[in-house]
């Protein structure tokens, strides 16, 4: 599993790979709301591109950073979900909860700062 | 054995008390699919239920899941095995002194070092795939039998099994319900490629989701094949079965008139 962040005009970028399961998700899990928890921020992005298989707990996950961000009226961004993530996140019956973006919208300044925060 | 056989069963053998339940039955249960097992009832797929998921005890060489044989595991590897399986008993098997949300969360808080809250949305988004989540904080007494059938497949899928074993899931079920978990089983297959075996005498439900279906008769295997194949088949006690005709009233009746006259 592997995850990385940077910062894209202030707003904070996640790309997670790999296998995002019950072994690997609470390693995840603390970097992640220790990201959102921070002061200030309201929006988080979470590109899935790479991620080749997602089980319950990937997106239970999910749904805790979004609650944190929900009660300060922020938003989740889940952008590229690949299949195996889409699968799941339907199968959760979650699929109109996220705001599901075009990568095209975020990724377009491509001058944001990269800090690597990689987890193997 | 294909490469893509999850499990493979070779003349297995079984009996309770000397009493023999189970002759020669050898199948294979291919990965990601859906095989549905059915007969009528004491035909053995309980049984054969049973061994599969390592609940009786199986001699070696007979069943094999994914080329390791089941009946030579030691304990620690019958345990890794339960921990990949998900099973759905007949009656739900709920812990009656916890809620319904309580009972999925006991896999994971005994196998896993996943956080009390990831483990509480994963019991929240199970019952919810199971039509329950207006249901999560309920007591087993106070949910009917369907609903106990309910909470105990989501109980059963509560880590995201490899292979989930299902014994009876529509019995008790109205036939919306029963629909629905139908639904579930199909999209768990495509979602996350489980391979799923279902025990089962409700020929409409066996026919919507099967892949394969294997048909049981005292002890033995009868047919196996995909439903068009069995449709087909021109068994006499498959046909008998799936034409929903009842017995003629004369098997058996030597030992019953045996034991009425003497």
């Amino acid at each position: 599993m592997s995850l990385e962040v940077y910062w894209d005009e202030h707003r904070p970028v996640v790309e997670l790979g790999g296998v995002l399961d019950r072994e690997s998700v609470p390693g995840i899990r603390k970097v992640l709301l220790r990201l959102v928890k921070a002061k200030g921020i309201k929006d988080l992005r979470i590109d899935l591109a790479e991620v080749d298989r997602m089980d319950t707990s990937g997106v239970a996950m999910l749904v805790e950073v979004l609650r944190v961000l929900s009660a300060r009226k922020g938003k989740v961004h889940l952008t590229n979900p690949s299949e195996a993530a889409t699968r799941m996140i339907r199968l959760a019956r979650l699929n109109g909860v996220f705001e599901q973006g075009a990568s095209g919208a975020w990724a377009a300044s491509g001058a944001g700062q990269a800090v690597r925060d990689s987890r193997g | 054995m294909h490469s893509s056989d999850m499990i493979v069963v070779d003349r297995l053998n079984s009996r309770y008390r000397g009493h023999q339940v189970l002759y020669d039955v050898s199948l294979t249960i291919p990965g990601s699919r859906v095989t549905v097992i059915m007969g009528v009832s004491g035909c053995g797929k309980t049984t054969l239920l049973r061994h599969l998921v390592g609940l009786k005890r199986t001699d070696p060489g007979r069943i094999f899941i994914e080329g390791e044989d089941l009946g030579s595991f030691d304990g620690r590897q019958l345990e890794d095995y339960r921990r990949r399986v998900g099973i759905l008993f007949q009656s739900g098997a709920l812990f009656n002194s916890m809620t319904v949300a309580e009972n999925i969360a006991v896999p994971l808080k005994v196998h896993t070092r996943l956080a009390h809250e990831t483990i509480r949305l994963m019991a929240l988004i199970k019952l919810n795939m199971v039509g329950l989540s207006d249901f999560c904080d309920f007591m087993p007494s106070q949910l009917s039998g369907g609903m106990k059938k309910r909470a105990g497949m989501a109980r059963a899928l509560a880590m995201d099994p490899e292979i989930l074993f299902v014994d009876e899931p529509s019995s008790g079920l109205d036939p919306i319900t029963a629909a629905g978990l139908d639904r579930l089983i199909l999209d768990l297959r495509e979602a996350l490629g489980m391979t799923i075996v279902v025990v089962t005498h409700e020929l409409e439900s066996a026919f919507q989701i099967a892949d394969q279906i294997i048909v049981m008769d005292q002890g033995r295997l009868l047919a196996s094949g995909t439903p068009e194949a069995i449709r087909a088949n021109t068994d006499e006690r498959v046909v008998q079965f799936l034409q929903r005709r009842a017995d003629s009233g004369q098997t058996g009746i030597e030992n019953y008139l045996s034991s009425l006259l003497g």
